[in-house]
């Protein structure tokens, strides 16, 4: 299978800081791949890679057949990106700002026209052509992002982090959203601190921190590697006998991991779930806030 | 020619907003030069009858004309430019497209030479009216003259602004940069009545020589080659060489 994205020993400095110190994966075309990481890891500089706004100070990167040196506008045509944060022009309708958008590809005026009624009707929100975009909620503003970066029919979508602060609805939504692309055949690269979000879209997760890759897998082999399958959350402090199984000070409880149901005993009340990818990033990333971004 | 097409788009984007917000942008930008035109044509015109040689109307519809373009521009090139790259990252979008800083760029830039054009032509035909223009031929090129001081001045700005991280940083162009001109480039008040080191100061602001070169043109007076030299290129030079900056300043920002 070709790749869509791939990263081979990817290395940014800026100055003297190191944003990325190695970073290697591949987005296989057709499928969904999710970049996770605490905040400052370096997933944001790897996009810019990615998008060709940064050039790596070294490795080899290709995105779409093309070296990082050759991302021209035909290679950058064809990704379309969701920014993280609503870029949209609040003075124009929404069908000003996907016509504006397409322009910026040098799009034919009823290419853009067609392509504005297939992705509106693909994001629902087909009655709101002639709506101005300050008149519509965060959850539809957030919808017509995911519209305009289809305007362009692209191969390979990028989203950033889609769904921060959408209600639970529009978050579903979205995430059908992105299945459906990914059954027309589209790439999707994904970030998102949504753990869950990363579990039900990927096919493959790649964990990033302080500039490096720290595990690279699909969701269940991640967890299936890296943590107990039960998972027990108890009121602290942690009750004697049960200091032999590893645990997470959360703050308030704590979180008891293991590979059969043998804590449920020594417990009171607690809640018992399966290991999920949240397991897995708290161990490999640690629990201690980021600051940085 | 996709590139040309590039920067056309991101000018025919501006265009659109500029559609949508037009009144307000009308009130601030070709109202309020009408009012300062009526009460210095008036006022002040009663005071000197002529003003540089010229009748006062004469005298001042040019510099209201490049004044007003200077406004459009410069706030244009410090606010807006502020809001599409900081708060409404119009930028970041435009990035995410194929295009690239230098286009953005140069399509900000195209945008603002209309944009300088714009309030010029309501305060000329209005100075017209009153007498105010004394060759139509004149007033063209001084359109394209007003179109490259708005390109000048939008780049000096933009170089600046481009590189602030706080949008106050940006508040001391009023009084040091635009006020000066207004005052003291020629816009209403010959230059000569001025102590010299004023006279000398103001050679370094484009203003001065976007009114060397528009006065003449609007009232049909004779354009030394001396002067035609001298300011046409101070307004070239300058442009281009804060265009190079702007370009700079804005992929820092942007990008890294």
């Amino acid at each position: 299978m070709n790749n869509a994205v791939k990263l081979d020993k990817i290395h940014k400095k800026f100055g003297e800081f190191e944003a990325v110190k190695e970073v290697s994966f591949s987005v296989p075309e057709g499928k969904c791949v999710s970049l996770l990481g605490p905040n400052g890891a370096g997933k944001t500089t790897s996009l810019k890679m990615i998008m060709g706004l940064l050039k790596p100070s070294s490795g080899e990167l290709e995105i779409l057949g093309a070296q990082a040196n050759e991302i021209n506008h035909h290679i950058k045509s064809r990704i379309g990106l969701v920014p993280q944060d609503d870029n949209l022009d609040p003075d124009l309708t929404v069908e000003e700002n996907l016509y504006v958008f397409g322009s910026y590809y040098g799009l034919k005026k009823e290419f853009i026209k067609e392509q504005t009624t297939k992705v509106l009707e693909f994001v629902s929100l087909a009655d709101r052509r002639k709506a101005k975009i300050s008149e519509l909620s965060g959850g539809m503003r957030r919808r017509i992002s995911f519209a305009r970066a289809l305007v362009s029919d692209p191969d390979l979508v990028i989203l950033d982090e889609p769904t921060t602060g959408l209600d639970p609805q529009a978050r579903h939504m979205l995430w059908q959203k992105v299945r459906n692309l990914k059954a027309e055949g589209k790439t999707i690269l994904l970030t998102t601190h949504y753990m869950d979000e990363a579990e039900r879209l990927s096919d493959l997760i790649v964990l990033v921190d302080h500039g490096q890759v720290i595990a690279k897998g699909s969701p269940r082999e991640l967890i299936k590697e890296h943590v107990e399958p039960h998972v027990f959350e108890a009121e602290k402090p942690l009750p004697q006998g049960l200091e032999k199984f590893r645990n997470e000070d959360i703050g308030e409880s704590v979180l008891i991991y293991s590979t059969d149901l043998s804590p449920e005993k020594k417990l009171g009340t607690f809640h018992h779930r399966p290991a999920n990818l949240e397991d897995v990033f708290l161990k490999l990333t640690g629990r201690s806030l980021r600051e940085s971004n | 020619m996709l590139y040309l097409q590039g920067i056309l788009a991101v000018t025919k984007r501006h265009l659109l907003v500029w559609k949508a917000m037009f009144f307000s942008s009308f009130a601030l930008y070709t109202l309020e030069p009408l009012l300062v035109l009526f009460a210095f044509g008036f006022g002040l015109g009663q005071a000197f009858e002529t003003m540089g040689g010229l009748p006062y109307i004469q005298y001042v519809v040019p510099g209201m004309m490049i004044s007003a373009a200077m406004y459009a521009v410069a706030f244009d090139a410090a606010y807006g430019s502020f809001l599409r790259r900081v708060f409404q990252k119009t930028y970041d979008a435009m990035l995410a497209s194929p295009l690239n800083v230098q286009q953005i760029t140069f399509g900000e830039i195209l945008y603002a030479m209309i944009r300088a054009m714009f309030p010029a032509s309501i305060v000329c035909a209005v100075g017209a009216y009153f007498g105010g223009v004394g060759s139509i031929i004149g007033v063209l090129i001084a359109l394209a003259v007003i179109a490259l001081t708005g390109a000048c001045i939008f780049t000096m700005i933009l170089s600046y602004a481009s590189r602030i991280k706080l949008l106050n940083r940006i508040d001391f162009m009023m009084p040091m940069f635009l006020t000066p001109q207004f005052l003291f480039c020629g816009v209403f008040i010959e230059r000569s009545m001025f102590p010299d080191w004023v006279q000398a100061l103001a050679q370094i602001f484009p203003l001065t020589h976007a009114i060397n070169l528009i006065r003449p043109l609007v009232s049909n007076q004779s354009l030394s080659a001396d002067v035609l030299l001298t300011s046409l290129s101070y307004l070239i030079i300058v442009t281009a060489f804060f265009t190079f900056y702007s370009i700079r300043g804005l992929k820092k920002a942007l990008t890294e």
